[in-house]
């Protein structure tokens, strides 16, 4: 079950907007998407000297703890999800009553995408590891609804969308050939953009 | 050292995060002075000697302890603004200078009072019961 | 000293403008504080907008200085107001109580028996016998009471705003100083007796909090480091001491250093002509002095920066939302730290995470307290946790070379009972110990010092977790002084620190099941390390990044360590 990732093609000025755009893309195959709760960014272990791992962490909200939406229909649906992505699907674990409890995939630029089973509690932590901490972290406002004081982003600087970012794809493509396109989200969570690969 | 270079949208950027932060800090303060002002005269404080010290750092807070915070971080918001609007190594004393770029930083007026410094009078800046001697 | 309260004054006052009040200090609190980190955020990287990539030259050093210095000292603040809203709080909550215990004793009083004057006196009517008498003195004692505890409320409050919003004067918080000085005095007379954590606190409960920031004011060395004072005044303790010393350091530092090297540089630059001219004694002394007084230099701002380090580190909040907390720390050497994410004192859940070799004051602010945000993250998003405070114990000296050179045990003998005796101040200081659930973490070599710790002193513990543990200086987890249900290891496959556990150096492997893969006892004698083991993945390949991979970013280590914090760990697998 051990992931080596691969060498990541980004440097941290991307990282938090790479990992936010990957939970997009993750959550735009749940049905009945129920938002988050909280977002969360940890700094992580990075045994590289120089470089340095990070952690986006969504929390599923309360009501939804031990629910089967969560609990067992998302791993499945996530599973078919991410590999018609064309993402590697990896790290299935059990629990101790051996109901699934983990389930990753990486997608092709690194971006690892883990979401979890707590005891009822569903997670999604979005990561990328030993990034090379060129650039400014920046990351977009909160996926799901997160309000902002459950928005605890100690690692980035939250930036708004420019204006005409919101309006036109082109203007938020920064990645090279990476496109832009919009996610609608469940539940009257709004229009977001993200990055998707073309 | 290294040679004076500026992204003057950048560094003008920051000066505007600096004066916002002035005055995220003022609203907050003013909001424990209103408050603490609603105390100022009762019973309560006049019985209390903690609540009437209550009142007394609400005080020194608002005229003193925050009033420097925000004087020191506007100062150096107008020191970069002047950098960024003249593309310019400045020294660190060139706050004066920014009253022409005002308008450009607070084209609506600014809706925080700018902060004052403690008076340079030295018995004023002294703690409550002291005494300068003479 | 306490100003009396009135009678008349407790019945009538209405505290709801003060309880307000509290309220808009801990909102100015965070509006410090989010700004302090908006602050941060102006120079925290190349490309922020005051980064070096935007603005470079000596107005642009002296700006993101300033920052550091506005960072700080809006911190400082945002912690003041803070504890001012905390002390608000608690004397509203008092003067309520107060006003509350009057109230009952004057719906009480039997008018017919009685007279309740004005000014709170009660009279008894004797014209019928003196039973009344006995009565009245009854009431007026509970009348009493209910006036001392609102005094001795507003003694409290006045001190703390008086220290932290300081407002006092020097010679009022003298005055404070000097009427603790006997009850600083006992103090040391206790820590001199080896009074216990357990005593401390006892007798650190029984001081008025006028006595308490007396102590903390006049001598905070006297408390930083004592196991069994409250978590909120050591910190403060220590914060307190962190600035002083850094104010200690010469503001000249950086400069003297430059000024040396390039005194240095000319030297050697113009060696050949020195030489040539046929005298070169006096040169090179000056030489071999100015290097000595270089490295000199150089390892003081070695030091300074890692208390620099440390202090950055622990300003704002953590990750989690939770405060940090400096319960001690040690500049001389490689340094120490004990710092926490969250308070243990009210927190649901204390994790103590001890790190292993290499662990050092620069590890306790940096990659240590990371892990400790990652555990106390992860912890919080099991549903029905509650607050899990997590701690780096980095109060030892850790070997620094631990797997080219097997350490030696004297590290772990050393630390022991440091560790034991911050185990017991923990749950003595802890507000509700027979709820809170403890657990000590060890990674690596601090498995071994917590090994040590337990079976040599015994720790205040409920649980024990051995990540990537070379021996623990016992056969077996009942040795370990707790239950060995509540004990958990795990090493990962790969991991370097099989061939040391494997050797029985320090110990006999904890993850050792006593089951070989066939499901045959490896010996007839031997049943296992005892206890429980849980997944943990390799993360790689490589033998020593393995061993330093367990609070990565996907293990399930982290997730099993969660549900084990939280008292879940029949749960990890």
């Amino acid at each position: 079950m051990s992931q080596e990732l691969p060498e990541l093609e980004f440097d941290l000025g991307e990282a938090f907007i790479r990992m936010d755009e990957a939970v997009a893309e993750t959550i735009e195959g749940l049905p009945d998407f129920p938002g988050f709760q909280t977002r969360t960014t940890l700094k992580l272990d990075c045994p590289v000297e120089g470089r340095e791992s990070y952690e986006i962490n969504y929390k599923f909200p309360e009501h939804t703890i031990g629910s089967d939406l969560v609990t067992r229909e998302y791993f499945s649906v996530l599973k078919a999800h991410w590999a018609s992505l064309g993402w590697e699907v990896h790290g299935e674990r059990d629990d101790a009553d051996g109901n699934i409890s983990d389930i990753q995939a990486t997608r092709p630029d690194g971006v690892n995408v883990w979401y979890s089973n707590l005891l009822g509690q569903a997670i999604i932590h979005a990561q990328v590891a030993c990034v090379s901490p060129e650039g400014e972290p920046v990351c977009g406002p909160p996926l799901g609804g997160v309000t902002p004081e459950n928005d605890s982003t100690k690692d980035c600087i939250v930036k708004e969308p420019e204006e005409s970012a919101t309006e036109t794809t082109d203007a938020i493509a920064p990645f090279g050939d990476v496109q832009a396109a919009p996610v609608s989200f469940p539940g009257g969570w709004g229009r977001v953009t993200r990055l998707g690969t073309s | 050292m290294s040679e004076f270079s500026i992204s003057p949208e950048h560094v003008r950027a920051g000066a505007q995060a600096l004066f916002a932060v002035s005055e995220a800090i003022y609203e907050s303060m003013k909001l424990v002075a209103d408050d603490t002002a609603k105390l100022d005269g009762t019973v309560e404080a006049a019985g209390f000697t903690g609540i009437s010290e209550c009142i007394e750092a609400s005080r020194a807070w608002e005229g003193d302890c925050i009033a420097v915070h925000r004087a020191d971080i506007e100062e150096l918001a107008m020191n970069a603004a002047v950098c960024a609007e003249t593309s310019q190594e400045v020294d660190g004393d060139v706050s004066s200078a920014f009253g022409q770029y005002t308008d450009a930083y607070f084209p609506d007026g600014r809706t925080a009072p700018a902060p004052e410094r403690p008076g340079p009078d030295p018995s004023a800046q002294l703690p409550r019961g002291e005494r300068v001697a003479v | 000293m306490t100003v009396p309260i009135t009678y008349s004054l407790l019945r009538k006052a209405d505290f709801a403008a003060l309880e307000a009040v509290a309220e808009t200090w801990m909102n100015l609190y965070a509006t410090l504080d989010d700004q302090a980190v908006s602050l941060v955020g102006l120079k925290s990287k190349d490309d922020s907008a005051f980064g070096t990539d935007h603005w470079e030259g000596p107005s642009s050093e002296a700006a993101r200085d300033k920052i550091r210095d506005l960072v700080l000292a809006l911190d400082e603040r945002a912690s003041a107001a803070r504890r001012v809203s905390v002390a608000i709080a608690v004397a509203v909550e008092e003067f309520k109580g107060a006003q509350a215990d009057l109230n009952e004793v004057v719906a009480e009083i039997d008018r017919e028996r009685v007279a309740l004057t004005e000014a709170g006196s009660v009279i008894p009517d004797t014209s019928r016998g003196t039973d009344n008498v006995s009565y009245a003195e009854g009431l007026s004692s509970r009348i009493s009471a209910a006036l001392e505890r609102a005094a001795e409320a507003d003694e409290a409050l006045k001190a703390a705003i008086g220290v932290w919003a300081e407002t006092f004067s020097e010679s009022e918080r003298l005055g404070l100083v000097h009427e603790a000085a006997d009850e600083a005095d006992e103090l040391q007379d206790l820590i001199d007796a080896g009074a216990s954590p357990e005593r401390i606190n006892e007798w650190w409960n029984g001081l008025s909090e006028a006595e308490r920031l007396g102590i903390l004011e006049g001598d905070p060395a006297l408390i930083a480091g004592l196991d069994g004072v409250p978590t909120d005044t050591r910190d403060a303790a220590n914060r307190s001491l962190l600035e002083a010393e850094l104010d200690r350091y010469s503001p000249t530092l950086d400069q003297d250093i430059a000024d040396v090297q390039e005194r240095i540089a000319e030297i050697e630059g113009n060696w050949s002509e020195i030489v040539a001219s046929g005298d070169p004694g006096e040169s090179a002394e000056e030489l071999e002095h100015l290097r000595d007084r270089l490295a000199a230099l150089e390892d003081e701002r070695a030091t300074r920066d890692e208390l620099v380090n440390l202090q950055d580190a622990i300003s704002g909040q953590a990750r989690t939302g939770q405060e940090y907390f400096l319960l001690g720390y040690d500049s001389a050497e490689d340094g120490k730290a004990i710092v926490a994410v969250g308070n243990p004192d009210t927190a649901d859940n204390t994790v103590v995470y001890v790190p292993g070799t290499g662990g050092d004051l620069d590890g306790a602010s940096g990659n240590d307290l990371a892990r400790a945000e990652t555990m106390a993250l992860d912890a919080s998003q099991v549903p029905g946790s509650g607050e899990t405070a997590v701690l780096v114990w980095m109060d030892y000296d850790a070997p620094n070379h631990p797997l080219a050179n097997s350490p030696s045990l004297s590290y772990a003998e050393d630390a022991s009972a440091p560790l034991a005796s911050f185990m017991s101040g923990l749950e003595s200081t802890n507000r509700d110990p027979e709820e809170n659930t403890t657990t000590v973490v060890g990674h690596s070599y601090g498995t071994t010092v917590i090994g040590q710790a337990a079976s040599e002193h015994g720790l205040a513990t409920d649980q024990i977790v051995a990540v990537a543990s070379p021996g623990m200086t016992v056969d077996q987890a009942s040795e370990l002084g707790i239950d060995p249900e509540d004990f958990y290891a795990t090493t990962a496959p790969g991991d370097i620190i099989h061939a040391a556990a494997e050797s029985g150096r320090l110990g006999a492997d904890p993850t050792d099941t006593g089951v070989n893969w066939d499901g045959r006892q490896t010996g007839v004698d031997w049943d296992g390390f005892g206890g429980n083991t849980f997944d943990s993945d390799a993360m790689g390949s490589d033998p020593i990044e393995i061993h330093s991979n367990y609070w990565d970013a996907n293990n399930p280590a982290r997730i099993n360590m969660a549900l084990i914090f939280t008292g879940n760990g029949k749960e990890a697998t």
